[in-house]
């Protein structure tokens, strides 16, 4: 929908037009609102647009903007796994060769992390190995130990203890040797080994797989090694992101090799996605069956704080996860009209705001939303139930706001509403649409809320992108208003 | 989404079982709200299908559990 009336266009959530073709914001511009909710940067102070909780483990994270929009790509990362495929090595003669990855002498550090599964207890496992030098190679020795080797003698080798782990289970190794600095973390928590430096070392590995001659049986994913570098304990914990997991090139710069290891069927080269072009060979694998799913998956993430933007911290919130509304379905953030959306699901969901919104004698709003399909909803409207404001309701033909939310104006695309008819507010408001209620009277709610009003009947299903509320007179302001909402709404 | 129905204690227990188990962290706190029939001495929680219960199990909660329509205002 276009409600047709031009003040600028619309760039990814900014403004240009105004003073002088400078990019300036909704609320730079129309200041002095008491709350605001977008996915859409609506400030040039906004920092974040909401906070989601993944399904997969109920970890939350803050989610900002770019480009003037909800980080998408940010919030999908956080919500989704990043594993497919691995591969198997059967222990007797599978292999991966590649062209030598060397750390010259005299060049400070070494790093390499990959996921690994044993299927069985491990037992002198070669991961990484150099098939022209048997003394250079990384070993799973025993279910709690593992060897680093760089020579034949002298302090040439560095052994990490840790509790024994489990066959058939997942866990992100990474490994770090720099200046006598040793160390190696299982699924982000650190072992650290002894002080044999190998900065001063020649150490190459071209072998996964192999190593002194001999194989290992695992399962392998996501492989990266950089040379000349070392791993923080912040690399690691984003590497293994809770058992998620992020692409190596997410966190390390320019490793020298990353094998993603997400090939199938009978693939027989591990494709380098480091960026050098150094593919793998596989050797002496069967003709298939060797690339196996790595289980992970993309999850839903649901949105528990949806963050003002108007400076003054008036948050509305869900610290109940069963009612949150959803941002992430499926590992794809939940769009409307191509743009991101916070779904409510018509049943139980709903956001609250216990700050501010309630108790005004006045409150003018402007609401992005896009019902699907109900047959009633109420919004905006608070915990008592006789408290509500505009009520859209299918083939019903009674009046339809509350005189406890005042006597209020409503328009629709920038059309007034006629409100003495549910039906027709139903007829106007349904589907995506900019809904402003100016005038409206919150005055002894004690809560505001969006989105529930009912254990049964009269919930919003839909989505919300943007809601913008002042607690002053913005009839000037309104079409300036809707237009700069339309126009975010439809890019 | 199903939910169970029970004495106030039941739904409580099983509300606080479900939160400890999801280990929630930051902004949420507990995994369902409480709801009280307006009408009768009942109570219900949303069910989480990791969580099996005892509890009489509805798919939907029938019409008494709803509130008065919003009344005729001119």
């Amino acid at each position: 929908m276009s409600i047709g009336l031009g003040i600028g266009n619309s760039i990814g959530g900014k403004i240009s037009g105004f003073g002088g073709g400078s990019t300036t914001y909704l609320l730079d511009t129309y200041s002095g609102a008491a709350a605001a909710y977008s996915v859409f940067q609506l400030s040039s102070t906004a920092t974040n647009s909401l906070r989601a909780r993944r399904s997969s483990d109920n970890v939350e994270q803050d989610i900002g903007f770019v480009g003037g929009t909800l980080d998408t790509s940010a919030l999908e990362a956080f919500t989704n796994s990043i594993f497919e495929n691995a591969l198997e090595f059967d222990g007797v003669d599978d292999n991966v060769s590649f062209t030598s990855v060397s750390k010259p002498a005299l060049t400070n550090g070494l790093c390499f992390g990959f996921w690994v599964n044993f299927p069985s207890t491990p037992n002198s496992e070669y991961i990484l190995g150099d098939a022209g030098n048997t003394n250079q190679w990384f070993r799973w020795n025993n279910s709690g130990a593992a060897t680093f080797r760089s020579r034949s003698a002298g302090a040439a080798t560095t052994t990490f203890t840790f509790p024994a782990i489990s066959t058939s289970t997942w866990y992100y190794i990474a490994v770090s040797l720099n200046g006598g600095v040793n160390e190696m973390w299982i699924n982000g928590t650190k072992y650290t080994g002894d002080t044999d430096n190998y900065d001063n070392e020649n150490i190459s590995f071209d072998r996964i797989g192999l190593g002194n001659a001999n194989y290992g049986q695992f399962i392998l994913d996501e492989l990266f090694i950089k040379v000349a570098s070392s791993l923080t304990q912040q690399n690691v914990d984003d590497l293994y992101n809770l058992g998620l997991g992020a692409t190596a090139t997410s966190v390390i710069a320019s490793p020298n090799l990353y094998y993603k290891l997400n090939e199938s069927g009978t693939d027989t080269t591990a494709v380098d996605a480091s960026g050098n072009s150094n593919n793998g060979t596989l050797n002496s694998f069967p003709a298939s069956g060797m690339w196996v799913s790595h289980p992970g998956g993309n999850y839903d993430a649901f949105v528990t704080t949806y963050y003002d933007q108007s400076g003054n911290s008036s948050n509305i919130t869900q610290t109940s996860a069963s009612i949150q509304p959803k941002i992430v379905s499926a590992g794809v953030v939940v769009t409307s009209g191509g743009v991101p959306a916070v779904k409510f699901d018509g049943v139980n969901d709903y956001l609250s705001n216990t700050v501010d919104l309630y108790g005004e004698s006045r409150l003018d709003q402007f609401f992005l939303t896009d019902t699907d399909g109900d047959t009633a909803y109420i919004f905006p409207n608070s915990s008592i139930t006789s408290y509500y404001g505009m009520i859209a309701y299918s083939g019903n033909t009674n009046t339809s706001t509350s005189s406890l939310y005042g006597s209020p104006t409503f328009y629709s695309n920038g059309s007034a509403v006629d409100m003495t008819n549910r039906g027709t507010v139903y007829t106007d408001t349904n589907g995506r649409k900019v809904i402003s209620h100016i005038d409206a009277v919150t005055s002894i709610w004690p809560e505001y809320r969006f989105g529930f009003w009912s254990s049964g009947f009269l919930n919003f299903g839909g989505s919300m992108s943007a809601l913008v509320a002042y607690t002053s007179d913005q009839s000037a302001n309104r079409v300036g208003i809707e237009t700069v909402l339309d126009s975010l709404y439809n890019p | 989404m199903a939910y169970y129905i029970g004495t106030n204690k039941e739904c409580t227990d099983y509300n606080q079982e479900v939160t400890a188990g999801e280990n929630y962290h930051g902004t949420t706190t507990h995994w369902s709200d409480i709801i009280e029939n307006p009408t009768q001495v009942q109570y219900a929680v949303i069910k989480n299908d990791k969580y099996p219960s005892d509890m009489d199990e509805v798919e939907v909660l029938p019409e008494s559990w709803h509130p008065p329509m919003p009344s005729i205002e001119d």
